[in-house]
């Protein structure tokens, strides 16, 4: 027993000879896991009007810049935005074709991405194209007329809500019932995406 | 607009870079920041428990520069690295703002020195991208675009950038040939850079043919992930008499005569189109038709530069400024900075890149310049080619422009192909997520 033990000292001392260096780095592996609660806060009525259909955006009242992706304080002159309906369909401002992403989303390449102008609106707003062979995609994409699309998920949550003419730009006007089945909805802004008109 | 000023003179002195490499697992952050500042104390040939001293006695203080908590999976990671130096108990903070973390705490340390609150500041920087996998940290990047809106569409920062570009290609005629053209003299210029994390001879064709991320930006045209450290010393006269005192030895002093900085819209969806913001050379006329600035070119950098050359008084960058090192996380980006920096006029960055301009006059890149030299920008090679821990890359451009200024490239490199002949004043740039926030900084030779 004593033997092992010199031994080990012996081997312990060799390796600590001249400080640490002669011992390779230790490297090793551990995963780190998280669940957050989060909420969209403010700007939660753009994520309801996604379950009707609806892209809505915000429009300053005091000095009427208008945004395509909501803010709810003015970034001109910071004032309070209210509501507003952004239409369904625009113009493609800009593009690109992702054949890497997040590793979220590798599993999803190759996508389109697009910032999308509308008629009215002073900002753009940022999806997928979807319904366009990535292979064809070109500089001569800008400029494409395109139209919202809504993932067909929601349709069936989204009838309820519409059955019962619930005012979407209002949430605090949902009953609990109706603001729990919102929540169980998940809606994400990828929810949304644009194809060819 | 009117100039601002620093309220005393600020000197950066010395500096140190770690070898900046996709993996430091012999290093944990805070050794490898010892190894940056273990470097700038050698360079003033003092030992470290002179310089500690001289710290701790004479108003001494840091500034600690890291992005991301998810990649060191240690919060307060600052102090870590802070306590290894023998830094304690001095003043400290930590500095954060994306790509531009370096950029921004170098100012803070200026302004520190400056208000005199501070005769002796360490502005050090790290990062560790490593300990996750490629794809994984570009999510970690990912996440610092808005969470809500951007990122669950796909968004990613390369992405985001082939976006801008793509935008500016439409409005300006920039070529992916041109975009190539950058990431040559940039990797080139590695060659010559010991600290670099990819010394190659590409050409053009080796660019264009590299695996696409997204369309128009190949690998080649895109940074790298990496770990490394920087740490620079910023000081008042004061500082500087109590290093000679101690009998440290100074290489060069540089003077800090300009820092700017400005700021963008986190969504690249949200940003205005209105008026060009004009340097003072430029006239309305220039820009008729311009939406500006639109998804193609950075306010914050163009706000930023206004604000140091008229803190600097230059009024002819092109004249006055002998080498640039700028935030070339992606070669479009350097193209669209060239712009911002008013090298050129909005729109002109590709046939910039095209006359030569931005290149070494004495490097053989592999094809025909007609006016090479005029400017180089990212001699060192930038972050295309030496890497981009991102806490570190800004500092790190700040010491590769003193070795510039102290005509010391020979002494750090190991061969002075890369010393730009003379050259007295330096502009560096430093760049966060798609322009959100822009610093530029400029120094002259005492």
């Amino acid at each position: 027993m004593g033997d092992i033990l010199a031994e080990d000292k012996k081997k312990l001392d060799s390796l600590l000879k001249g400080g640490s260096s002669g011992i390779e780095p230790l490297v090793f592996e551990q995963s780190y896991d998280i669940e957050y609660v989060m909420s969209h806060g403010q700007d939660s009525p753009f994520f309801v009007g996604l379950a009707f259909g609806k892209l809505l955006g915000t429009r300053c009242k005091a000095c009427h810049y208008s945004y395509a992706t909501p803010k709810s304080f003015c970034v001109n002159c910071g004032g309070r935005c209210s509501w507003v309906e952004v239409p369904g369909s625009g113009k493609i401002h800009t593009f690109t074709l992702c054949h890497f992403g997040s590793e979220a989303f590798l599993k999803e390449t190759p996508y389109l991405l697009i910032l999308v102008e509308f008629e009215g609106f002073n900002t753009l707003f940022l999806s997928r194209l979807k319904g366009v062979d990535p292979a064809t995609a070109g500089l001569k994409l800008i400029g494409t007329k395109v139209e919202a699309k809504f993932n067909p998920a929601l349709k069936d949550k989204l009838d309820f809500m519409r059955k019962r003419k619930i005012d979407y730009k209002r949430t605090e006007s949902l009953s609990p019932e109706e603001k729990e089945l919102i929540k169980k909805m998940e809606i994400k802004v990828s929810d949304l995406w644009f194809e060819p008109a | 607009m009117g100039n601002r000023a620093l309220g005393r003179p600020v000197y950066f002195i010395s500096g140190g870079v770690s070898q900046f490499t996709k993996a430091r697992q012999d290093l944990t952050f805070g050794a490898m920041v010892k190894e940056s500042t273990d470097q700038m104390v050698e360079d003033l040939n003092l030992p470290c428990g002179k310089f500690i001293e001289i710290l701790r006695k004479k108003n001494g203080g840091t500034k600690a520069s890291y992005f991301s908590d998810h990649y060191t999976r240690q919060l307060m990671a600052g102090i870590m690295a802070q306590d290894i130096q023998g830094f304690c108990p001095l003043s400290s903070n930590r500095v954060e703002g994306g790509g531009a973390t370096g950029g921004i705490c170098f100012q803070e340390a200026v302004k520190d020195v400056a208000s005199g609150y501070l005769d002796l500041c360490v502005a050090f920087g790290f990062e560790t991208m490593s300990h996750v996998r490629t794809w994984k940290g570009n999510e970690f990047i990912a996440l610092a675009s808005d969470t809500d809106f951007d990122y669950p569409v796909g968004g990613f920062y390369s992405g985001y950038y082939a976006m801008m570009v793509t935008r500016h290609m439409y409005e300006f005629g920039t070529t992916v040939e041109q975009m190539a053209m950058v990431s040559v003299k940039n990797h080139r210029n590695a060659f010559f850079n010991p600290y670099a994390q990819k010394r190659e001879k590409l050409t053009i064709d080796d660019v264009r043919k590299s695996e696409m991320v997204a369309w128009p930006l190949t690998r080649r045209d895109i940074c790298v992930m990496s770990d490394g450290a920087a740490s620079c010393l910023v000081v008042s006269e004061e500082g500087i008499e109590e290093i000679l005192k101690a009998g440290g030895n100074i290489g060069g002093t540089v003077k800090i005569i300009g820092i700017g900085r400005g700021t963008d819209m986190m969504r690249m969806a949200d940003r205005p189109h209105g008026e060009v913001v004009l340097l003072p050379w430029e006239k309305e006329d220039h820009y008729r038709d311009l939406k500006y600035p639109g998804v193609h070119s950075f306010r914050a950098g163009r706000v930023a530069a206004r604000e140091a050359y008229g803190m600097a008084g230059i009024t002819d960058p092109l004249e006055e400024i002998d080498f640039i090192e700028l935030h070339d996380a992606y070669t479009s980006s350097e193209i669209q900075t060239y712009e911002d920096l008013g090298l050129c006029k909005y729109g002109d960055g590709g046939r910039f890149v095209e006359s030569g301009a931005s290149f070494l006059k004495n490097i053989d890149y592999g094809f025909p310049l007609t006016r090479p030299g005029k400017l180089p920008v990212n001699p060192s090679g930038g972050l295309i080619a030496c890497g981009h821990p991102v806490g570190a890359t800004g500092l790190m451009q700040a010491v590769f422009s003193l070795w510039q200024i102290q005509g010391t490239i020979k002494k750090h490199f190991g061969t002075d192909d890369l010393q730009i002949p003379e050259a007295k004043t330096g502009l560096w740039h430093s760049h966060a997520g798609t322009g959100t926030y822009v610093t530029v900084t400029i120094g002259e030779k005492v």
